[in-house]
């Protein structure tokens, strides 16, 4: 009676055990026989149907009997689910979908739902998360490989703060007092526009920024100073008129700031307001034959451009880089000549085409530069075409020649006539040296310096 | 023998087709023009003449005699001979003068007047 009982309550034990744990149709019946009061056989198949019970259980294991979101891809990782998945377009750490925070009237807002691969790690948000952030603050927002969201708080205007361990950045979540009123996307969103995501990658290399920061401007000597102002591309000063001058769209670091004009901007002779971008003159009024410093300013927050202000001293500025010098003259109107670039050379200031030939026999053109060709008008009378005309005839030409060799004395060449230079051709005549006739000469070579600018 | 005229036709369009230069008149004179990365149609073309292709330029001969008739540069003898004519004509008139001055050219010339 005794074995019945234990046999009994031994078999309750596992049924109830059984249909808590798996829902899966097993049965044990085959365990015991009927009347079967004990079973010589009775731990083998005890062992062998727990077995079967363990397996077949797993095997039909549901995911509905999981939590959602307690296994992390990090706790799942294998060849089988891969943490990567290229057919997404992961080939870095990026967000696929979502994960965005937002605005909002008070100071809770939601980080919407999504999919990232924070540290190569694959976390799918299913639903927004809401996040309620401290007042006054910038609140810059990662996504760990776990899934879970990294905030790491600071006073506003604080400088950017380190990507938290194993994360992705995904916002910098401004509040008021009230408010979320700001937010900035710092989402990388596809790996295509992180090419320099490998800069870096080796312990103690210099890394992006490094490299964006540390740069020199091309005229270190008198403009821009001994001091790193930074990557610049474009940017250039340009004149464009009396009253206004140009900078061209371009890219610069100011400061600790990225900024990007993507059109060219007109600069006026008033006043600058540079925490609204406003470009225009720092102080005062504009002045006759005066040299005025240009400078690319960031001034106004989460802005992209960069505004333009000039003036004999940054008078009034907080994040800017000298980009260049322009002058006025007497009648305090911007002079087309002596803009100076600090982080360029302007087109006045390279050669505008130059031309080497045999001008004996058949001419033999040695090499030239922005010349269409080269026509033989008679003996020692040549017409040179620009490829690219030069935007007026005031242009500086130079010449030399070299007689035949052992013929002595040299020679010389010259324009026969002042409408002999216009804005794309040059009519020169070459004479031995006692200059009496026109002459064939050797080696012919002409340099021609202006105004080029397209 | 119509093999090798149709041989030698071949070369000489393609030489003129390829050539590096080509002349054109310009108001009396015979110029050349010399294209630089383009061809000699479209650098005319950019300077305003008519381009021909010719095979050769009569280099030995100084290029204000040169005359253009078709695509062939001839010689223009009567404008050659004139100005020779004329050259001669002051070097005796020179001499002339020298020679009622009783100096020769060298003393002239050693004057520097």
């Amino acid at each position: 009676m005794r074995n019945l009982l234990k046999a009994s309550i031994l078999c309750m034990s596992l049924v109830v055990i059984s249909g808590q744990a798996w829902s899966a149709t097993t049965s044990v019946d085959h365990v015991f026989t009927a009347n079967d009061i004990h079973s010589s056989t009775f731990h083998t198949k005890l062992n062998r149907d727990i077995s079967q019970l363990l397996t077949g259980g797993i095997n039909n294991i549901n995911d509905a009997n999981i939590v959602n979101d307690s296994l992390k891809e990090a706790d799942m990782a294998d060849e089988i689910n891969p943490r990567i998945r290229t057919y997404e377009g992961a080939s870095c750490a990026f967000v696929y979908t979502g994960l965005l925070p937002s605005t909002d009237s008070d100071l809770t807002s939601d980080i919407s739902a999504g999919t990232a691969y924070p540290d190569g790690y694959r976390v799918v948000k299913a639903a927004a998360t809401a996040k309620t952030y401290t007042a006054s603050k910038w609140t810059w927002v990662d996504l760990d490989k776990n899934g879970d969201f990294q905030y790491t708080e600071l006073p506003i205007g604080s400088g950017t703060p380190a990507v938290a361990a194993y994360s992705i950045r995904l916002a910098l979540v401004s509040t008021d007092s009230t408010t979320v009123n700001t937010v900035t996307d710092l989402r990388t969103t596809s790996c295509a526009n992180g090419p320099f995501s490998n800069i870096g990658s080796a312990t103690g290399e210099s890394n992006l920024d490094d490299m964006l920061a540390k740069g020199k401007p091309i005229r270190k000597s008198f403009l821009g100073g001994q001091n790193s102002s930074g990557y610049s591309q474009g940017a250039y000063v340009s004149w464009s008129g009396h009253t206004t001058f140009t900078v061209t769209s371009g890219s610069l670091y100011i400061n600790g700031e990225y900024r990007t004009a993507s059109t060219d901007i007109t600069v006026p002779n008033s006043a600058d307001d540079p925490a609204s971008s406003v470009s225009g003159i720092v102080s005062g009024s504009i002045a006759a034959n005066t040299t005025y410093n240009v400078y690319a300013v960031a001034d106004q927050n989460a802005v992209k451009p960069f505004s333009v202000s000039f003036g004999e001293s940054a008078t009034g500025l907080t994040n800017y880089r000298l980009i260049g010098q322009i002058k006025t003259d007497a009648s305090s109107l911007f002079s087309s000549r002596d803009v100076l670039i600090a982080n360029g050379v302007s087109e006045r200031e390279l050669v505008g085409g130059y031309i080497t030939f045999n001008g004996t026999g058949t001419v033999a053109v040695l090499d030239s530069f922005n010349v269409s060709g080269i026509t033989d008008d008679g003996t020692g009378l040549y017409t040179i075409s620009w490829d690219n005309d030069f935007n007026d005839a005031n242009y500086s030409l130079a010449g030399i020649v070299q007689r035949a060799s052992g013929a002595g004395n040299g020679g010389y060449v010259s324009l026969e006539d002042s409408t002999d230079v216009t804005v794309g051709a040059i009519k020169i005549s070459t004479l031995n040296n006692d200059g009496t006739a026109d002459a064939d000469l050797r080696r012919v070579s002409i340099i021609a310096i202006g105004d080029t600018r397209k | 023998m119509r093999t090798i005229l149709l041989l030698i036709s071949l070369i000489l369009i393609s030489s003129s087709a390829f050539a590096d230069y080509c002349v054109s008149k310009k108001g009396d004179n015979v110029v050349v023009l010399y294209p630089i990365g383009r061809t000699c149609e479209e650098y005319a073309k950019e300077v305003g003449l008519e381009p021909t292709y010719v095979s050769s330029l009569p280099i030995e001969e100084k290029q204000e005699y040169w005359k253009l008739n078709g695509d062939k540069i001839e010689i223009d003898t009567v404008k050659k001979h004139a100005d020779l004519d004329k050259a001669a004509q002051a070097t005796a008139e020179k001499e002339a003068v020298l020679l009622k001055l009783k100096i020769t050219k060298e003393e002239l010339n050693a004057l520097e007047l």
